[in-house]
């Protein structure tokens, strides 16, 4: 699997040179945007902690869309069947390149956020140990949030175009779940359904109960999602939904 | 131009779904601008509509243009009588209505929850009138530059979109800023 990662990784790089302009614009006004709602915020919040949670968003936007974009694309493609019919399963396949997309954001988003860091003046914690495990709860949360967009990607199966409703639960995520800033009410409510406010607590004030809740949202993201993958990939295969046509 | 808007409405309800979707991602956008907003300094309501309208609109026709050059109807557009930018001049008066439609809609649903977050602010009709004639002509300006920068180099969307985070936080039409920006200009016209 390791060679196969290299491999795919090795691609994915020079794929993204091709569209160097591309990225260099993207990355800019990604700059832009973390910038200034850091800027907007440093009033009323800790400038270290907007970054730990916008440098989670930026990982999990694609969390999200890319499960979906990767299984509509094979499933458009019509080399889903391939998969299906070969001694990986379509499991291993989606895994496997989740795992490249994490490596790939992070050779974007290590440049961009220490860019950030500077710019910006973060106080990063003076003990190297608290920001190692801060960033291991972003993490965390970035493969929880993976497992979320599983089980999106599984409903392609069934219904074919979900790539659609990725987009807005991204955005969604970015004003509403706490990440910019926390709220009240039943937006607060709905708001932890998602990883983003027990991320908020730990780094505020790191206890072993949000870190128990960071990997109970992974575990039960991946459940949900194995389950739902496994049933509507059967579902495909007796509907013969799986040659897009 | 009539016939652009019954061509843009069939087109909505040709994909629903996706336009539902788009429509959402909109409300979500302008929602989610509101209700992270501090208290104690609430958001020009009028401001952010001129803001919304004339990037909405650029970018809708920079996204028809660049599909109808990835899909070669764009050669069957510029082989007839009318140019490519007369026909999108005629088409910024849809997408400029259809922005507006999303953004009351979005506004109307901010104002049942967050009605502390935004202010209407108290300005004649004549300076409203002036300050729309300006935002109108600088908007066709930006979106006449935008077609052209679409036909010469076909992907433009990314650099766009860069321009429209830039004017987001940086015009002070939104976010505040603390240095002269083009809001200020603004508020002198509309004397505020």
């Amino acid at each position: 699997m390791i060679k196969e990662i290299q491999r795919e990784f090795k691609r994915q790089l020079q794929e993204m040179v091709q569209f160097k302009f591309n990225l260099i614009f993207a990355n800019f006004g990604i700059l832009i945007m973390v910038s200034s709602y850091i800027q907007y915020f440093q009033g009323t919040q800790d400038k270290f902690l907007l970054l730990c949670l916008l440098f989670t968003w930026y990982f999990t936007s694609h969390s999200v869309s890319h499960p979906t974009f990767f299984i509509e694309d094979d499933l458009y493609d019509r080399t889903l069947i391939s998969v299906v019919q070969s001694n990986k399963s379509v499991l291993y396949v989606l895994i496997f390149k989740i795992i490249v997309q994490i490596l790939i954001d992070l050779v974007k988003a290590i440049p961009i956020f220490i860019v950030l860091a500077v710019l910006n003046q973060i106080h990063f914690p003076e003990n190297i140990l608290i920001l190692l495990i801060d960033l291991l709860a972003c993490f965390i949360t970035i493969v929880s949030v993976y497992g979320f967009g599983f089980c999106i990607s599984s409903l392609c199966f069934v219904f074919h175009r979900t790539s659609s409703i990725t987009a807005l639960i991204s955005y969604f995520m970015l004003y509403f779940t706490g990440i910019l800033a926390p709220l009240d009410g039943a937006l607060g409510y709905i708001g932890r359904l998602f990883p983003y406010y027990a991320l908020r607590e730990f780094i505020t004030t790191p206890s072993y109960l949000d870190f128990m809740w960071l990997i109970m949202y992974g575990v039960i993201y991946w459940l949900i999602g194995t389950i739902l993958f496994s049933y509507t990939l059967k579902i495909a295969k007796k509907q013969g939904s799986l040659f897009h046509v | 131009m009539f016939n652009e808007m019954k061509r843009y409405i069939r087109y909505k309800k040709r994909y629903l779904f996706d336009n539902v979707c788009e429509v959402i991602y909109s409300l979500i956008f302008i929602t989610g601008i509101i209700v992270i907003f501090n208290n104690n300094t609430p958001i020009n309501i009028l401001y952010f509509f001129l803001y919304y309208v004339m990037t909405n609109t650029i970018l809708l026709a920079n996204e028809e243009l660049e599909y109808e050059i990835r899909t070669n109807q764009y050669i069957n557009i510029k082989t007839t009588k009318t140019s490519v930018l007369k026909i999108y001049l005629y088409r910024s008066v849809t997408y400029l209505l259809w922005s507006t439609f999303i953004f009351v809609i979005a506004i109307a649903v901010a104002l049942l929850f967050f009605p502390s977050k935004f202010i209407l602010p108290v300005i004649s009709l004549g300076n409203l009138a002036l300050v729309v004639l300006v935002n109108l002509g600088i908007m066709i300006v930006l979106y006449i530059l935008a077609i052209k920068l679409t036909e010469r180099y076909q992907r433009v969307a990314v650099f766009l979109n860069l321009m429209n985070t830039l004017v987001l936080f940086y015009s002070g039409l939104v976010f505040p800023v603390s240095f002269f920006s083009y809001v200020n200009l603004l508020n002198l016209l509309a004397g505020i």
